[in-house]
């Protein structure tokens, strides 16, 4: 049964901590691309800057929460892995809007 | 405000690279310009031909100033231009150098291969600019190749970890699954049915999320999805069907 990150009880602000963060701090931008009415509302980040960095894992668990579905493009190059988790490393990240089965 | 259609540009014979077209008005200088606004996007172009339409206006006055525009010919069937709508002033001969005018010959015989097109297959039409947004991600996602057959025969396939063949189509259209038989042959054994909860998000956005999905989380499509079977299992080749029904099980 597919149960989304939440329900598994691993998607709290926790999940990744502040430490980690500062470790994986990385130059160059990041993009958001979140599916919504208007096409695919882009928001970009510098991995550079750790306030942008937390902005960006907290807008990640926001739409998880929201029953949003992340693919990002990992750094083993892999293209558009699941992500159950914020990852700063990861080069692009695709938001998927909530499903339902039809 | 005019509006003339352009004839049509053969882009196939198109040299590979990247073309900038710039202008110079001068600043401060009187000028008499004409304004260009191009919507040729990568979904007007179907059998190497691109249609320009152009919206002109006549504008007078002083100012001017650089303007400069970049066409990008990719593989000869995809044009990409940034940016999405530009202005320069001057003539559009430049266009000329670049692609050729395609001839009544041409023409001809581009309409007969599209004759000759699957008929059952539905053309995916040139969408609100949402539409476009999302289009333009897809295409950032697949091949040329594939997004051509998607803009020409609105369906995409995709290969699933368990080798089975999803024909993916936009908006709420069911997602076909294709299993190969006993003899070998590709047959549809199932129809899948997942849409996004938000009617409003463009029918290109759930090609993207299908595919993503089929591709990277096959088990959670599957599971989320209503399947209707079409065909009896017996008949598939039962390695294929094995793992389909590892999946739903």
């Amino acid at each position: 049964m597919w149960k989304t990150n939440e329900e598994k009880g691993n998607t709290s602000m926790s999940a990744i901590t502040e430490t980690e963060l500062e470790s994986k701090k990385k130059e160059g931008n990041i993009n958001f691309k979140v599916m919504g009415p208007s096409g695919d509302d882009r928001f970009a980040w510098d991995r550079r800057d750790f306030d942008q960095i937390k902005q960006a894992r907290d807008r990640f668990y926001e739409l998880i929460k929201k029953g949003y579905i992340a693919f990002g493009v990992n750094t083993k190059g892999e293209k558009h892995q699941k992500m159950g988790r914020f990852d700063p490393d990861a080069e692009e990240v695709i938001f998927v809007a909530p499903v339902v089965g039809g | 405000m005019a509006i003339t259609t352009m004839p049509d540009y053969r882009i196939d014979n198109g040299k590979i690279g990247e073309y900038i077209v710039s202008s110079d008005v001068g600043t401060g200088s009187a000028y008499t310009a004409i304004t260009y606004s191009y919507y040729t996007t990568a979904s007007n172009i179907v059998n190497n031909t691109v249609n320009q339409y152009i919206y002109t206006d006549n504008i007078h006055g002083t100012g001017g100033g650089n303007s400069t525009y970049t066409y990008k010919i990719i593989d000869r069937s995809v044009i990409t231009y940034q940016p999405a709508t530009y202005y320069y002033y001057s003539n559009i001969s430049n266009i000329s150098d670049i692609f050729s005018v395609a001839d009544k010959k041409f023409l001809f015989k581009s309409k007969l291969q599209q004759n000759f097109m699957d008929t059952r297959v539905i053309k995916v039409p040139r969408g609100t600019p949402q539409e476009e947004k999302a289009r333009e991600l897809l295409r950032e996602m697949v091949t040329s190749r594939e997004f051509k057959e998607y803009l020409i025969k609105g369906r995409l396939t995709v290969i699933g970890k368990t080798n089975l063949r999803y024909v993916i189509r936009p908006g709420h259209q069911m997602v076909e699954v294709f299993a190969k038989d006993k003899n070998g042959k590709y047959r549809i054994v199932e129809r899948l049915c997942l849409v996004l909860k938000d009617h409003n998000i463009p029918p290109t956005d759930s090609v993207i999320m299908r595919k993503l999905m089929i591709e990277h989380d096959e088990f959670a499509f599957r599971s989320l999805a209503n399947v209707y079977k079409v065909a009896d299992h017996s008949e598939f080749d039962q390695n294929q069907i094995a793992g389909l029904v590892r999946q739903v099980a």
